[in-house]
C-alpha cells in the first residue's frame, strides 16, 4: 500500500549530548493526506468531541440544579455549576483551539464561544428568557454561550428561582446542544485530501489568535497603558487555563508527545513534525521540534499579572508561526491563506 | 552594480514608451524624499518613514506593530493611519518623531480589510471592513478626528479593499471578491465562489450609483489608482488571480482599467497573477508584480508597454507630472529621466505593497 511505501525516514537524535544514552533508532512510516485525515478524526476530533459533549451535559446538569437549589444549598451548587463551566471549557478549548472539520463547518466559536460577551444584552434577555430552544436559537451570539455563562456564574451570579437562573439554563442547555451535534458529526469522514492543508492552516490561524487576541492585544489595549488587561475568561479566573489548553492542544498538532512512538498511518494523528520526518526531512522536523519546546517553555512562564511573560510567550508564538509558514508549509505543500509572507 | 544599471536602462526604455524621455541624470534624485511605509525588518513589522539622502535611504522614524500593517494614509497635518492587513482588528493613527501610535480596534464582529481613505473635506475617514457573521463587505464611515464609527454602508459584496475618491467626489470600492469566515480567517473560501465588483457609492449617503464585475470571476479586483491626465481620466485597477490551476492563474492578467462607464482589461502577459500595487505613469499605469519580480507598464489605452525588473517590487508612488518610485528588495527605482546612475539604495527590510510619498 502507498501508505506504508517506505519506512525510509528515521528519526535521528540529532541533538543528543556525548554523556546521554543513546536514544532509538524509531521508523517513521510514509503518511500521505488521506492516512493524515483519517488519523485525525479517529485519534483526535472524535475523543475530543465526545469529552466536551460529556462536559457540556454535566454543565447543564449542574446550572439545573442550581436553578432548582434551595438557599441553604445554593453556594454549593453555584461551586459546582462553575466547576463544570471550567471543565466544559477545558473541553472547548482541546477540541475548537484547531477549528477544522464540524467545528468549522458549523462555525461553532460563533455559536457558543463569542467574544466579547454583551452584558448590557444579556441583561435584557435575562429579564424574559426565551421559552424554549427554537427560541433561544434568535438570541445573539454575544448573549449566550461559555462567555455568557462566564458573566452569569462569576460577574453577576444567578440565584436559584430568578428568571435570571433559567436564562443561564438554557444558556447551558445550547452549549450542550452544540457539542451533541459536534460529537455525532464527527463520526462523518473528513476530506481525504484537503484535511492536512486545512488543519495546517487552521493550525496557523490558532497560533495567530493565540499570540495577538489572547495575549498581546489584551495588554495593548489597556487604556492608556495602565489598567489590567482584560484578557479572555478573567472572571473566571480561568485565564492561564485556557492559555494552556490552548497551547496544549497547538502543540499535540505540532509535536509528539514525549515518549511517545509515531502512529501507524490512520491510526492516530500525526503531528507535523512526525509528518515531515515521514518525508524524510529531519532537519525541519528538528528545527519545528526546537521551537516547539522553545515556545512551550515560554508557555510554562507565562502568567496573565506578568506582562513580560506575556510577552515573551507572545514572541515565541510568533516565531513558531513564521517557520511553519515559511518552511513546514512549504514542505508539506500546503498553501497558507494570508500568510506574513503573502501578499494582499 | 551592472544589474541596477541594467534595470535602470529597462526602467528608462519603458519610460521612454511612455513619453517620458530621460533628460538629465543627476547623484540628488533622492535628496529630501521621504516614504511612509510598513515593512517586516529582522521578523519585526512596522511602520515607518524612510528619507532618502542621495543614493541611499534611512530609516528616519519607525514603531513597532503587533502584525503586518498594509493601508496607509496622510492626513493633512502629517500625522499618518495605517491598518492592519485583513482581516484585522486595528487601526492607528501615528505622528512619526511624535509620541507613540493611538491604538482603535474595530468592533467584535467587524474586521478591517486593509485600507482607509479620507473624505474630500477631509472630516471623515472610510475604512473597508467585513461582517463576521454574514461575511458581506462593509465601509465603515468614521469621524476623523476621534475615529469613532457614525455608520456603516454596503458594499454590495465581498472583501472590500481599496478605495479611491473619483473626481465628482464619489467612491469607489474595489470588493475582492473573495469570501472567507471568522472562524477560517485564514483561508481564502474561493472554493464557494468569488464575486469580485467594483463599486461607486455616494460618499455622502452610501448609495449604490453603479457595479461593474470582469467576466472572469477569478480576478480578484484589488488596489486603485486615479490618472486624471490621461485623454479621458480613468482608474487603473490592479488585480490578483484565484484560479485554482497555476498555470491559468500565471497566466492572468494583471491591469484592468475604468473610464467611469465600463470595466475593461488592458494586455496581459504572464507575470504570476498577481499585482501588488497600481500607480499612475503617464498618461497610463504601472502595476508591480512582485512574484515576476518587476514593474509593467500601460498606456491609456491599456497597451502593453514594457516590463522593468526589479527584485520584490511591490510599493509604487506616483511622482510629479510624470515620474514613478518603486520599492522592492533593498533598493527603490524612480522613473522620470532624471534617475541617478544606481538605483536608490534601502534598508535590509520587506517593504509591505503599498508607500506613500510624504
Amino acid at each position: 500500500m502507498k501508505n506504508l511505501r517506505v519506512a525510509l525516514a528515521i528519526a535521528t537524535a540529532s541533538s543528543v549530548a556525548a554523556a546521554a544514552p543513546p536514544k532509538p533508532v524509531v521508523a517513521v512510516p510514509y503518511y500521505t493526506p488521506p492516512a493524515y485525515a483519517q488519523g485525525l478524526q479517529r485519534d483526535w476530533l472524535q475523543p475530543r468531541s465526545g469529552e466536551f459533549a460529556e462536559a457540556a451535559t454535566r454543565l447543564a446538569a449542574a446550572v439545573g440544579m442550581l436553578c432548582a437549589a434551595d438557599a441553604g444549598a445554593a453556594a454549593t451548587a453555584l461551586r459546582e455549576a462553575r466547576t463544570q463551566w471550567a471543565a466544559t471549557t477545558h473541553a472547548w478549548e482541546c477540541l475548537s483551539t484547531v477549528a477544522i472539520g464540524p467545528v468549522l463547518q458549523r462555525r461553532s466559536a460563533r455559536q457558543i464561544d463569542f467574544n466579547p460577551t454583551r452584558p448590557g444584552q444579556i441583561e435584557r434577555t435575562m429579564t424574559a428568557p426565551p421559552p424554549d430552544a427554537a427560541a433561544m436559537e434568535r438570541v445573539g451570539s454575544s448573549a449566550k454561550g461559555l462567555p455568557a455563562l462566564e458573566w452569569l456564574q462569576w460577574t453577576r451570579p444567578v440565584r436559584p428561582g430568578t428568571p435570571g437562573c433559567r436564562y443561564a439554563a438554557l444558556v447551558a442547555q445550547d452549549i450542550a446542544r452544540e457539542a451533541d451535534a459536534l460529537r455525532t458529526a464527527a463520526t462523518a469522514e473528513l476530506d481525504a485530501e484537503a484535511t492536512l492543508g486545512e488543519a495546517l492552516n487552521q493550525w496557523t490561524g490558532a497560533i495567530e489568535a493565540l499570540r495577538w487576541r489572547h495575549l498581546e492585544r489584551p495588554l495593548k489595549s489597556r487604556s492608556g497603558g495602565r489598567d489590567a488587561p482584560s484578557f479572555p475568561r478573567s472572571a473566571s479566573r480561568q485565564t492561564a487555563g485556557s492559555w494552556a489548553a490552548q497551547w496544549q492542544a497547538l502543540r499535540r498538532y505540532a509535536v509528539l508527545p514525549g515518549g511517545a512512538t509515531p502512529p501507524p498511518p490512520g491510526a492516530g494523528l500525526v503531528p507535523f513534525e512526525t509528518y515531515l520526518r515521514g518525508l524524510g526531512l529531519n532537519p525541519l522536523a528538528d528545527a519545528l521540534k526546537r521551537d516547539v519546546a522553545r515556545t512551550d517553555a515560554a508557555m510554562q512562564r507565562l502568567k496573565p499579572g506578568d506582562a513580560r511573560s506575556v510577552q515573551a510567550a507572545a514572541a515565541s508564538l510568533a516565531a513558531l508561526k513564521r517557520r511553519v509558514e515559511a518552511e513546514v508549509a512549504p514542505a508539506l505543500k500546503v498553501s497558507i491563506g494570508f500568510s506574513d509572507a503573502d501578499g494582499d | 552594480m551592472a544589474t541596477d544599471r541594467l534595470a535602470r536602462r529597462a526602467l528608462l526604455r519603458a519610460a521612454a514608451a511612455l513619453g517620458l524621455l530621460p533628460v538629465a541624470a543627476h547623484a540628488a534624485i533622492g535628496r529630501g524624499r521621504r516614504f511612509a511605509a510598513a515593512w517586516e525588518r529582522a521578523g519585526t513589522q512596522q511602520l515607518g518613514v524612510l528619507a532618502f539622502d542621495g543614493s541611499r535611504a534611512r530609516i528616519e522614524a519607525a514603531v513597532d506593530l503587533p502584525g503586518r500593517a498594509h493601508g496607509l494614509w496622510r492626513e493633512p497635518d502629517g500625522t499618518l493611519l495605517a491598518v492592519a492587513r485583513r482581516p484585522g482588528d486595528w487601526l492607528l493613527r501615528w505622528r512619526p518623531g511624535r509620541s507613540g501610535p493611538d491604538w482603535h480596534w474595530a468592533e467584535p464582529d467587524r474586521a478591517f480589510t486593509g485600507h482607509v481613505l479620507a473624505s474630500a473635506d477631509g472630516r471623515t475617514l472610510y475604512t473597508p471592513e467585513t461582517d463576521l457573521d454574514s461575511g458581506r463587505g462593509l465601509v465603515g464611515v468614521r469621524d476623523a478626528a476621534s475615529l469613532e464609527k457614525r455608520g456603516e454602508w454596503p458594499t454590495h459584496g465581498l472583501d472590500p479593499h481599496a478605495l479611491l475618491r473619483d473626481a465628482q467626489g464619489r467612491l469607489l470600492v474595489a470588493n475582492g471578491g473573495i469570501a472567507t469566515q471568522a472562524e477560517s480567517g485564514r483561508r481564502k473560501l474561493v472554493q464557494q465562489g468569488m464575486d469580485a465588483s467594483l463599486v461607486r457609492i455616494d460618499a455622502g449617503s452610501g448609495e449604490l450609483l453603479g457595479q461593474w464585475r470582469l467576466p472572469d470571476p477569478r480576478l480578484s479586483i484589488r488596489h486603485l489608482a486615479w490618472n486624471p491626465g490621461a485623454a479621458t481620466p480613468q482608474v487603473g485597477i490592479a488585480l490578483q488571480a484565484e484560479h485554482d490551476d497555476a498555470d491559468t492563474r500565471a497566466a492572468a492578467p494583471l491591469l484592468a482599467l475604468f473610464d467611469g462607464r465600463a470595466l475593461r482589461l488592458a494586455e496581459s502577459r504572464p507575470l504570476a497573477g498577481y499585482g501588488g500595487d497600481v500607480a499612475a505613469l503617464g498618461a497610463g499605469f504601472a502595476v508591480s508584480a512582485p512574484r515576476a519580480g518587476g514593474i509593467a507598464a500601460w498606456d491609456a489605452d491599456g497597451r502593453w508597454l514594457g516590463f522593468v525588473a526589479q527584485a520584490e517590487a511591490c510599493a509604487l508612488a506616483s511622482d510629479g507630472d510624470a515620474g514613478l518610485w518603486s520599492g522592492g528588495r533593498r533598493q527603490a527605482l524612480h522613473s522620470d529621466g532624471s534617475l541617478d546612475a544606481s538605483a536608490i539604495g534601502l534598508p535590509d527590510l520587506k517593504l509591505d505593497n503599498h508607500w506613500l510619498r510624504l
